[in-house]
């Protein structure tokens, strides 16, 4: 092309973007587009694209993320509560424990940091943000009336800590089965899906009576209407040591633990959308696609099997270690096992 | 984007920082549009674009404490857009939907006029072009059309010089007038 049509039309493009171009060369420009039939054309078709709107967001899309963010900042306020209060059971706690002797946890029962780092980042990313956080919610909280208990975040010293599974001196639970059989006799009707999400990741339930621990560490909420059958309520889950959580409610204790699977050696923890209660399965998170057919598409792809055989699928049989999903029908030994749902598993730290 | 709009996000993410919840929806409702169709552009998908919206804001709002002011909001509010539509791709959450030249060329503009002084742009093709571009040359168009960034602005964003900006934009418009061109935008 000729330099001085390159050059011209450079220039105007420039001046289209607001950029400084010295008015003597945009004059220069100027006399040459008019006189120059292709670098006429070029402006004319360039005026065009600029008069052509881009995309704009649906009010849908919009109105989607507000809500998602005021979800969050109620989430938010619920936690920086929480662990107020988990911070006043601790130190309330660790005054009882003083007076019996202490029974310390073998390091396999302590808190596996992996699987709280994992769950704590979706939980606001920690206490350290949290608290950060908390600076913004107080005013946030002002201006729209919620109650907030404001309160630096500790994590109570390990050392004193207790953990009793079963532990007949715990509330007892509502109507929730106790035994593994009941579970068993439960089928895989809806009736024996008993799961919460935190942060995005599943948990199950693993019956009643963990007691709370005083070194206890909240680390985040669901909002589940659990087994009551009444409407969802927000609760903040604790670590209970090791693989462990646990959900205090008003009626007892509710313990679950992430439901994880292995792949060449690293864990993958199931993430779902949000469950509101028992008897609701995991499925796909938000994002993903149901796939129309059992071979995973149009979503996934096969990608490989795991050691027990199971086809794993990644969108477009991409390499399975950023993430990869599990179609229903798996054996009941499997984590996704009679969950009739596609699920997600996606690496924990 | 004016100085003026400039100073209005200023002041938006001030009176956030300060917990105005409204004041940040505000931002959203201000920005979404940039932050979808480079969600849209980026990985062809409306749903994609979709979650590129929820997830940029939801970051920003996280990371309100954390913004100084000492960049334009637009320039922040670039840059984590590009994060996550990176992000999204790399985690293999989302894959841009693979473009068809043919849809580019052969997508003859209903509309369009003999007179090149009043050319009509089919904004689906223009937008199909968009996607075919260089993804350098894409990014460096959308800093500066969508976010309203300066070139010196987009230089440092995306951590190349001012020429390299300059050379994709004008990169990106040519090739944009070129697939007008062929899918008959005016006569020659
Ligand atoms: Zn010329």
């Amino acid at each position: 092309m000729n330099p001085e049509c390159l050059e011209a039309q450079q220039i105007v493009s420039e001046t289209y973007d607001g950029e400084h171009v010295d008015p003597a060369a945009i004059q220069r420009a100027r006399q040459h587009c008019t006189e120059c039939p292709e670098c006429s054309v070029f402006v004319s078709r360039l005026a065009a694209i600029r008069k052509t709107p881009a995309p704009s967001a649906p009010p849908r899309v919009i109105q989607n993320a507000i809500e998602t963010i005021r979800t969050e900042v109620v989430a938010q306020a619920a936690l920086a509560e929480e662990a107020a209060a988990a911070t006043a059971r601790a130190a309330s706690a660790a005054k009882e424990d003083a007076s019996v002797a202490p029974r310390p946890i073998p390091p396999a029962q302590q808190p596996s940091p992996r699987r709280l780092t994992q769950a704590t980042w979706f939980a606001w990313g920690g206490w350290a943000t949290a608290a950060a956080v908390a600076l913004v919610l107080v005013g946030v909280l002002a201006v729209r009336g919620i109650s907030y208990i404001a309160g630096p975040q500790e994590k109570a010293a390990s050392d004193t800590a207790m953990i009793t599974q079963n532990d007949s001196s715990a509330a007892p639970l509502s109507a929730a089965p106790e035994s593994a059989d009941d579970a068993a006799e439960a089928s895989r009707s809806s009736a024996s899906a008993r799961f919460i999400t935190v942060g995005g990741f599943v948990y199950a339930y693993t019956g009643p009576g963990a007691r709370l621990p005083s070194n206890a560490t909240t680390i985040g909420v669901t909002v589940s209407a659990l087994d009551t059958g009444s409407a969802p309520q927000q609760y903040s889950v604790s670590s209970a040591g090791g693989d462990n959580f646990v959900v205090v409610t008003e009626t007892g204790l509710y313990g679950f633990e992430l439901v994880a699977r292995t792949l060449r050696g690293q864990s993958y923890g199931l993430q779902s959308r949000a469950l509101s209660g028992f008897g609701q399965w995991p499925s796909l998170p938000e994002g993903y696609a149901e796939p129309a057919s059992d071979d995973g598409s149009p979503s996934f792809s096969r990608a490989t099997s795991d050691d027990s055989g199971v086809a794993i699928f990644t969108p477009n049989g991409s390499d399975p270690s950023g993430g990869f999903a599990i179609a229903p029908g798996t054996s009941s030994s499997d984590p996704a096992g009679g969950n009739p749902n596609w699920t997600w598993w996606a690496p924990l730290p | 984007m004016s100085p003026a709009d400039s100073t209005e996000d200023r002041t938006l993410v001030a009176s956030a920082q300060n917990g105005d919840m409204e004041a940040f929806e505000l931002l959203v409702r201000a920005h979404a549009d940039a932050v979808y169709a480079h969600g849209l552009r980026f990985f062809g998908d409306r749903e994609a674009a979709q979650d590129v919206v929820q997830e940029v804001f939801l970051k920003l709002y996280r990371s309100l404490t954390s913004y100084d002011g000492s960049a334009a909001f637009s320039t922040w509010l670039f840059r984590v857009t590009r994060n996550v539509c990176l992000d999204m791709f790399r985690q293999g959450r989302r894959r841009p939907v693979p473009i068809d030249p043919v849809d580019i060329a052969v997508g003859a503009s209903p509309g369009v006029t003999p007179d090149h002084a009043n050319t009509v742009v089919d904004g689906i093709v223009l937008e199909q072009a968009i996607r075919a571009l260089q993804p350098e040359d894409r990014e460096a168009l959308n800093a500066v059309t969508l976010f309203g960034m300066s070139y010196a602005e987009a230089a440092v964003t995306l951590d190349v010089p001012l020429g390299t900006v300059k050379s994709r934009v004008f990169r990106a418009r040519r090739t944009l007038v070129a697939a007008m061109g062929m899918q008959g935008g005016d006569v020659q």
